[in-house]
This record gives C-alpha cells, structure tokens and sequence, in this order.
C-alpha cells in the first residue's frame, strides 16, 4: 500500500508548519510498525512536538495511530511507549476510541488490514485493528462520540467472528476513522468476508501481501453478493493493492487494470487460500486450483501457485497426493507437472519454496503406486527427487531416492524414458553419493565410466552423419568429470582441462547451452582458485560473469543467480582484488540474502573478505553464514559452518558475539553421526579440543572444502 | 476647414504617428554615438528621425519622462487569455528596408498549447479603429481580429494588464471572419491594416525562430547530457521538467536501484543557469495520497544530498499530460508537493517524477 512509509520524524519536521502537518493528518489512519524514529529515544520529544501542534481531535487521532503502531509490534516500539501513551491517554480532552483498557490490550494478538466501502458514487478503503485476546468472549467495537457503525455491519463482523472459529476468544474490531470528519457511515454486510479473513490470519504464521476483499459471509460457508464492486474494485487500485477479492457474481467480470489482481471467488476457502496463501500475480491461479474439480486439471496448475498453497492443500486434507495417486489422472498431466518442474529447476536461483512442497507431496507411497502405472514418469519422479536431495545436501534422502531409481529403471526404459533422463540420474548420483558425502575420488563409479564412454563413441557416430551435431548429455558427463575432478585437488588440473575442451565440444555452439557452458566457467574459475592460477581463475570468471572488465560498471542487483556472486566474491577473498562498488553491495545487501545454498558461502568469503578492514562486519557476515549451515537443509551444508566458525575465531574477541565452543561442538558432533566421510574429516574430529578443531579447519581448509565447497 | 478634411488630416496624423512608433528605432538607437548603416538608411528616408536627432535630447527625454505616467505599468501574471501583453524587446530590429521594427502589444486570446497562446495584435491609437476591430477602451486601444498569430510563450515580456472580460469574447467571436481587407474600407486604413499584419508576422517570425533556435540548444545540451542521461521526449522546454524525466545511463544508473515505494530522482547543480552536476538519488516515497487538499506526494531525501536548494515534483499517468505540483514544500530532508488541480489522480497507475535543486 502507499502510505506505509510515513513515519514520526517526518511528522515532527512539518510539526512547526501547521499547514503543512494538515496535510499529514489522513497519515494517522494508517497505523504501521515503522512510524518509531530510527532513534528510539527522540519518539517522547518528537511525539509531543506533534501533539503540542495538533488540535483536541487529532491529537486524539494521533494517539490512536501510535498506541495502533504500538499494538501491531510492540518490540519495534520504543520502551516505555506504554506508560508515555496512558499519560497522554489521560490528558487528551476526546477519549481514544479503543474499547478495551491499554494495559489488556498490549497482551493481545494484533493485526492489520482493510474494508472497502462503496457510498456516494465512490470507493473507500479503511484501515482496521483486529485484536484477538483472553476476555469476556465476544466482538468489542470502538466508543465513538458518534455512531459510525450500522448494526449491519457489527453483525457481519461477529458473524465473521465465529465463522473463523474464535468463539472461545474475545476480538476487536478497530477501524481507523477520523471521528470529527468520518467521511460516512460503515454500513452493510459486505466487510463480513474481508473481517472473516483477517481474523484467519490471526492464527496463521503466513505473511498476508496486502489484498483487498468484500463479501457477504453466510454461516454456511458462502459469500453471497455485493453492492459497488466497481467503485471498491477502483479504491483497491488506488492503495496499490496487489489483489481484490469478491464473490463471483453472475454478469459482473471486474476488468484487471495495473497493480491490482481482481479475484472472483465462489467459496471462503477459495478466498482464505487466496488470502493466505497468494503472492502477487498468482491469486487468481490459486482461486481456481483449489476450485478445480478435476484432478487432471488440479495437477497441471501445482506449478504455478505457492508452495505455502500446496502445502495447506496437503495437510488440509493430503489433496496434492491424493490428485497424484488418483486413477482419475491421466498420464499427460503428471507429465505436464514434471516438464513443469524441468523449467523450474533451470532457473537460477531455483525457486525452492514450490519445488520444495510439491516434491514432499511427491513422496515414496505416491511413487510405489505409480512405479507399475507409468515407470518412465516415476524414473523422472526419482530424478527430481535425487536432485532436489543434491541440492539440500540431504544424503539420506539421496540413497533412498536412488535406491527407488533403480527400482524402476528397467520398466522405465521398457516404457519408453529418453536417454537424457536415464542418464541424468548417473549424473546426479555421483553428487548425492559421493561429493555430497565429502568422497572425493578421481575415477569415476564403474557404471558412470561406461556410459561416459558410450555418449562419447555417440557422438562419434552422430558426426559421421552430421558433422555439426551436438550431444548435450555428453557435455554434461563431461561437467560432472570436470567437478568430480576438481573436489580431488589441483593435480587433476590438465585432466579437467581435457575434460573442459571435450565438454564445449559436446555442447557446440547453441544458444540453448550457453547455461550449461557458462557452468563450466564457473567451475574452471574454481579449480584455478585451487590452483593458485588467479590469472587463469579471472579470465575463466569473466567469461562466466559475462564481463569484459572487473571496473565496469555493473548493477549487482540484477545479478540474480547466487552462484555467480558466490564466485565473484570467493575470487575476491582468494586474491585480495580490490572492488570497492561490489563491496558496498555487499554491506548493503548482506541482510536480506535467503537463508539457502550458496548464500552461506558467499557470506563466509565475505567475511574473509572484510576481514582486515570491517571487523565488525566480518563478523556479522560469518554469524549470518553458520546461522544459514545450521539451518539449510542436511550434513553437507552444516559441515560448511566450520568455515565461518574458523573465521570468527580468528577474529579479535569483541567480534565473537556467539559461543564459538558451542556451536563448534555441535557441528562436530553432528558430522561425527552423520553419513559423511569421516576420514576426510579426521583432522577435525580428532583435534584436542574445539579450538584445535578450528585452528585445524582454517589451516586445511582448502583440501577440506574443496573447490565450490567453500 | 471642412468636417471631412479635418477627419482626413487626423487620420493622416495618425497614420504618420504609427509609422513613427512602429518603425522608427528607440533612442538608444538613434542617438547612438557610432550609428550603423541601417541607421543611416532609416534617418535618410525618416524625416521625423531627422528631426529629432537636430534636435535637443534632453527635451525629447523630458517629453517621454512625461509620458511615462500615462503608459500602462508592468503587472506580475502568468499569462491566461484576456491580458494584453508585450514582446520580447530582443526580437526588436532593423528589418533591411530600414525600418526598426518595434515590439508591438498583443491581447492574448487562448493557450493553445503548453507553449503557445493565440493572440491578436493592438494598437494604442483609437483614431484607426475601424470595422472589424475591438475597443479595449481608453489605456490599451483597439485589438486587431484579423491580424491574430500564435505565439510562443517564451516571447511573452510583459504584462500590461486585462482588458474586460467583453473585449476578449467580441475579439474571439470576430475571428473567425475577420479579415484585413474589407469593402468600403478606408484605404488608407486598409493599408495601415495590412502594415499592421506585416510587423506582427514579421515578429511572430523571430519569435518562431528565437524558439527553434531555443530548441536546438536545448537539444544539443541534452545531447551533450546524452552519454549520461537516456532522454525520451522532449514535450518541453522546461529544462527541469526534461531534466526530472530523464533517466542515466552508464555507472550512474548501475548505483541506483530504487524499490517499490522509491522513485528515482534526478540531481541538479545549478552553476552559471545550467546544471553543472547531476545524479540519480532513490527517493523514498512516504505518502502518495489523494487528500482535501488535492494529491499529496511527500517523501524523504538520502541524507547523503546535502545542500538542499529546491524541490520539484510531477505528477505522470497513463493518457494524461504532466502536471507539476502547485507547490512543494522542503523542511530537511523531507518534501510534500501538493496537486490541487489534479482532478481524480490514479494512484495505481500513476508515478511522481522528482527534480532536486542543489547548491
């Protein structure tokens, strides 16, 4: 919405021209958790600067903003907001409309969100508080010195109340309005819907993006029609809503015109799904994938909704892997979903919180019942499944997803899988089971040599025929050679190299590759880092990063694949090179990195990085890497927190705001139960204590994470 | 003297009169200590000039001091329809027949563009209104419906004042079948008639030129601006308004990323009346509300542009022209425009654009 960013020093600084603090005064309806001041001190001078400017009314209204802002998020608020508001509570000559005493209310659960009203030609949004609390059960409405609430409208929200099962609680309905100019009535039934939702949200741990809805709820579970979507519709777009939801109503079609996504809907748990579980752009997929009927249907849109959706769909009543298991399901619409999810999984950074939920709905029981029905579609199952295990650095996962692969494989290929796929899984288990597990050796598994040697003589046998043809599963042999040779060390160099030539080769010159080609410049980048080449690691690099020179100018925020940063900036703690624009990005951005592969490694070498000049910021930026090794995914990933706990170690002490020993303890201890390689690990697990353990692991960091492991 | 021969000499006085004041140059001119060829040309054929120049200066300067009082004075206008208003006196000049081509008066009749009004000639001498003219009364004389040119705003001088609100609707509802030449005319007044259109085309024309000339150099500066700034329309020649709608290229694009609730603004430093320095700056938008007051668009500038001299803000959306804020007021680092006029903005599709003015 576009008033969420005013704030009190802004205010503060008009407060001494009442004109133009005039202008601010519809601000106040619009409570949000960051009108503090960034100094938390200065709120009690600045507030009463603002009060002493304001008159009676809205010095009232002032205080109903702030105790709104306070209630929203009391720990962004500044301590002692509570005593400082229930003075001026006190002293204001027109009450504050909230109906309950402050000292319960700040025990209560708050959230905001908006009713669209239509009267007089036109729409209007309202910002309302919901609270829900421990008191007397019931719906508390706000004391005005008039009434601006219709009985219509109180009924609609206590019906939104128990529809949204809150009987046993106590809520609030706290709408913002400007008492001395309330600008009309709230009237009529249609804020049932967007009260029922809000309420909903209370209970849910899912971000609400800011949406607008109208309806009339009934208790059976139905929204019934409305008055003025138009004008409601135009008021949403006005406050730059990203969707608006209202009952589908025959012969009304609301036409969609910029930021706001109109959602008809035909059910409360279409709307609460598109309520809770849409981002911008998708709620009109999520409405009609939980209005789909039909499991083919219902299967070919999983991919183009939220993961949080298909997750709520699967616990709710396991309706993603009923639809995968349903005899009902025809086969070209399981293959749609997994060509789907191909796509998905090229795209840099891949979105994991789809790929995520829809592989768990996936899961071993839906692949038994699928291996005899379609084995070539349930190989593919696996291959996504070995994939997505890879990319956690789940090796439980792997092994057992590998297992059901090869369960499969022989009927697959009786029922017709493509070479690519049969091949891919080699491809990927040489990750899961070996590199994953810290195994590195430089001979390949006997059944990955063989077939490496069968898509080389294919190649020759193709060229006969046609002497342009490519084989891509060639060049991707090859790419897996090159990294499984490179985990080995830099004696492997002229190997990798040869490797390299036959992979480009393979790949030739299509513009489809050039992803596939780009990938084998990362990891030339990463075997001459290991190496000490650097002049041979930068020419590899900027062909990777697609750039002629390191100085020129570039927008890192574009740069949307994780892995190029995580190269770039591993080649700048590697050799010192000095970027001073990367690195102000980097103290820009670092905070708001995802939690995931390869973001702990990025950070790590960042640290590494700011290490001799910013301390202070060496520091949080290896906090934030263990915090991402401990939480992302399996053992592989956790491992990896050595590096940052190394780095933090060789920090001067006043940097160290964590227990090194603790949480030094704990990855130790969780590599010793793991499935990895406990040989390659030895010089850690052996060390006298957790400070040898880390002295140990800065000193052999390079053989112990080898090329993109660290 | 019969009643007819006395019309005819005030006439022909008249007549002279307006060759005097259309065409004679200014004293700074005529008493140039170095007179130019031109000049020679003009006191060779202009016997009033001659004359003048025999005689005593300071006389003649007490003459004008005199008649200073009875000239309309200067008024402070944004020009609108119904005002009477001066040229630029730089477009005054010798035209290569000798005559010095004085600014004439004008009443302006209709913007028709954001850069041009419509606009119909006056001349102060009643004595030579005639059929097909409009009496302004007494201070600004009679307009000319048959001699009416667009001209472009940046010529525009001076105000004089508003003529009555009458005057301008019987000048407008008179143009569409006003012509110079009509039967029955005086033809001496025909010929003044036609002399009259000749001075306002010959000066529209400069005007016109001024402006092209105006518009090339504003062009080549902005194409000097170029290799900095990507420039998608020129609709104006409001450096500002340009400047504000211009985005970087280069470097300078590459610092600054703006979110959802920023807009890009652009930097100026005003060194010699032109901008010496610009950047870009991510502005956080703290407001963008329709209020009683009109749209409201507030916002924050980065601690880091010190120096603050002034704000500008526009107003865009889809199928509407611009309209910059009535008024934006700056106080540290914050900024409100106002949008008074702007009726029904659309806040969803719409977007700010800022100039910032730094010293």
């Amino acid at each position: 919405m576009n008033d969420l960013k005013w704030n009190i020093s802004e205010l503060s600084v008009w407060s001494t021209q009442r004109d133009q603090l005039r202008l601010r005064l519809e601000d106040l309806l619009a409570p949000h958790t960051g009108i503090w001041p960034e100094d938390h001190g200065s709120f009690f001078i600045l507030a009463d600067q603002i009060l002493d400017s304001l008159d009676p009314p809205d010095q009232s209204l002032f205080l109903s903003c702030c105790t709104a802002s306070w209630l929203l998020d009391k720990f962004s608020a500044p301590p002692g907001f509570g005593q400082w508001a229930a003075e001026r509570i006190e002293t204001v000559k027109v009450p504050l409309p909230l109906p309950l005493p402050l000292n319960e209310a700040r025990h209560w659960n708050w959230r905001r969100s908006s009713i669209i009203l239509s009267s007089s030609g036109q729409g209007r949004l309202i910002n309302v508080l919901y609270g829900v609390g421990n008191a007397k059960p019931g719906v508390y409405f706000p004391q005005w010195p008039q009434q601006l609430m219709d009985m219509e409208s109180r009924k609609a929200v206590v019906t939104a109340w128990n529809m949204a099962e809150l009987q046993e609680k106590s809520a609030v309905f706290w709408p913002m309005l400007d008492y001395v100019r309330p600008g009309g009535l709230i009237h009529g039934s249609s804020l049932g819907l967007p009260a029922y939702l809000a309420f909903r949200s209370m209970t849910s741990p899912q971000p609400v993006f800011t949406m607008g809805a109208t309806g009339k709820i009934c208790k059976t579970g139905r929204i019934l029609p409305v008055h003025g979507l138009k004008l409601k519709y135009q008021a949403a777009r006005m406050a730059r809503l990203s969707a608006f939801i209202y009952p589908d109503q025959e012969g009304i079609r609301i036409e969609e015109a910029e930021p706001t996504e109109p959602v008809a809907v035909d059910s409360m748990e279409e709307a609460e799904a598109v309520w809770l579980h849409s981002v911008p752009g998708i709620a009109n997929e999520t409405a009609l994938l939980v209005r789909s009927h039909n499991h083919g249907e219902f299967v070919r849109r999983l991919c183009r909704v939220s993961g949080s959706l298909i997750d709520w769909l699967e616990k709710k009543n396991q309706a993603v892997s009923r639809a995968l298991c349903s005899t009902a399901l025809a086969k070209d619409d399981l293959m749609t979903l997994l060509n789907q999810m191909d796509q998905l999984i090229k795209i840099t950074p891949m979105p994991r919180n789809l790929l995520g939920p829809v592989l768990k709905a996936m899961n071993d029981q839906t692949l038994d019942k699928l291996i005899n029905k379609w084995p070539d579609l349930a190989y593919r199952i696996c291959n996504h499944q070995l994939r997505w295990a890879s990319s956690t650095g789940d090796n439980t996962s792997s092994a057992l997803w590998e297992e059901k692969a090869k369960a499969c494989s022989d009927k697959a290929v009786q029922a017709g899988l493509s070479l690519d796929d049969l091949f891919l899984e080699d491809v990927l288990r040489m990750v899961g089971s070996y590199h994953n597990r810290f195994i590195f050796y430089p001979d390949p598994p006997e059944n990955f040599a063989s077939k490496l040697q069968a898509v080389e003589e294919m190649l020759v046998i193709l060229r006969r025929c046609r002497p342009e043809a490519n084989l891509k599963i060639l060049g991707k042999y090859c790419g897996t050679m090159i990294q499984n040779l490179a985990f080995c060390g830099p004696e492997y160099l002229s190997n990798i190299l040869e490797y390299y030539h036959k992979a480009r080769e393979a790949f030739g010159q299509a513009k489809q590759e050039k992803d596939e080609i780009l990938r084998l410049e990362n990891y030339l980048t990463y075997a001459f880092l290991d190496a000490k080449q650097y002049e041979q690691a930068e020419k590899h690099l900027k062909v990777y990063l697609e750039l002629s020179d390191f100085n020129q100018p570039v927008n890192w925020d574009e740069v949307k694949d994780p892995f190029k940063h995580a190269c770039f900036i591993r080649f700048m703690a590697d050799t010192d090179f000095p970027n001073e624009h990367y690195a102000s990005w980097i103290s820009r951005t670092w905070k708001k990195k995802p939690g995931v592969h390869p973001w702990q490694l990025w950070m790590n070498n960042g640290g590494r990085l700011f290490t001799p000049s910013d301390p202070e910021l060496a520091g949080s930026l290896f906090d934030r890497s263990l915090k991402i090794c401990q939480d992302f995914g399996g053992p592989t990933v956790r491992a990896m927190g050595l590096l940052s706990l190394s780095g933090l170690y060789m920090l001067d002490k006043k940097y160290q705001r964590i227990d090194l020993k603790k949480h030094t303890l704990e990855i130790l201890a969780s590599i010793g139960k793991s499935d990895l390689n406990q040989e390659h690990f030895a010089c850690v697990l052996q060390a006298a204590d957790w400070k040898s353990a880390l002295e140990m692991a800065d000193l052999n960091r390079r053989e112990l994470f080898p090329f993109t492991y660290r | 003297m019969k009643l007819s021969e006395i019309e005819d000499l005030t006439l022909e006085m008249a007549l002279e009169q307006a060759a005097l004041t259309r065409f004679c140059p200014p004293d700074s001119i005529l008493f140039s200590q170095h007179p130019d060829k031109q000049l020679e040309k003009h006191i060779n054929k202009c016997s009033a000039c001659r004359e003048r120049l025999e005689m005593n200066i300071s006389a003649w300067k007490k003459i004008l001091e005199s008649m200073q009082d009875l000239m309309p004075g200067e008024i402070e206008a944004e020009p609108c329809p119904g005002q009477i208003w001066t040229m630029d006196s730089a477009l005054e000049g010798w035209d290569g027949y000798g005559r010095y081509i004085n600014s004439p008066h004008m009443l302006l009749l209709d913007k028709v563009s954001r850069e041009t009004f419509l606009a119909a000639q006056t001349y102060w001498d009643i004595s030579l209104c005639s059929q097909g003219d409009v009496d302004l009364g007494r201070t600004f004389g009679f307009a000319q419906p048959w001699n009416v040119k667009h001209v472009p705003l940046r010529c525009l001088s001076r105000c004089l004042g508003q003529v009555e609100p009458v005057a301008l609707r019987q000048t407008n509802e008179l143009l569409r079948n006003s012509q110079a030449e009509q039967p029955g005319l005086n033809p001496q007044i025909q010929s003044f008639r036609l002399q009259e259109q000749e001075i306002f085309e010959t000066f529209v024309l400069r005007a016109q030129n001024k402006e092209s000339q105006v518009q090339n150099m504003v062009k080549s500066i902005m194409e000097k601006f170029s290799q900095r700034f990507k420039i998608s329309d020129i609709r104006t020649l409001d450096m500002g308004e340009i400047l504000a709608h211009s985005s970087f290229t280069g470097q300078a694009a590459a610092m600054a990323a703006a979110t959802s609730e920023q807009v890009v603004a652009n930097v100026v430093r005003h060194e010699a009346g032109m901008p010496q320095l610009v950047k870009e700056a991510a502005i956080e938008l703290t407001s963008v509300r329709p209020g009683r007051e009109g749209l409201l668009v507030a916002g924050r500038i980065p601690e880091e542009i010190s120096s603050l001299q002034k704000v500008r803000v526009w107003w865009s959306e889809p199928g509407r022209p611009r309209i910059e804020a009535e008024q934006c007021t700056v106080s540290g680092h914050f900024f409100q425009a106002v949008f008074p006029d702007l009726i029904d903005p659309d806040t969803g599709s719409g977007q700010p654009k800022v100039l910032i003015y730094t010293q």
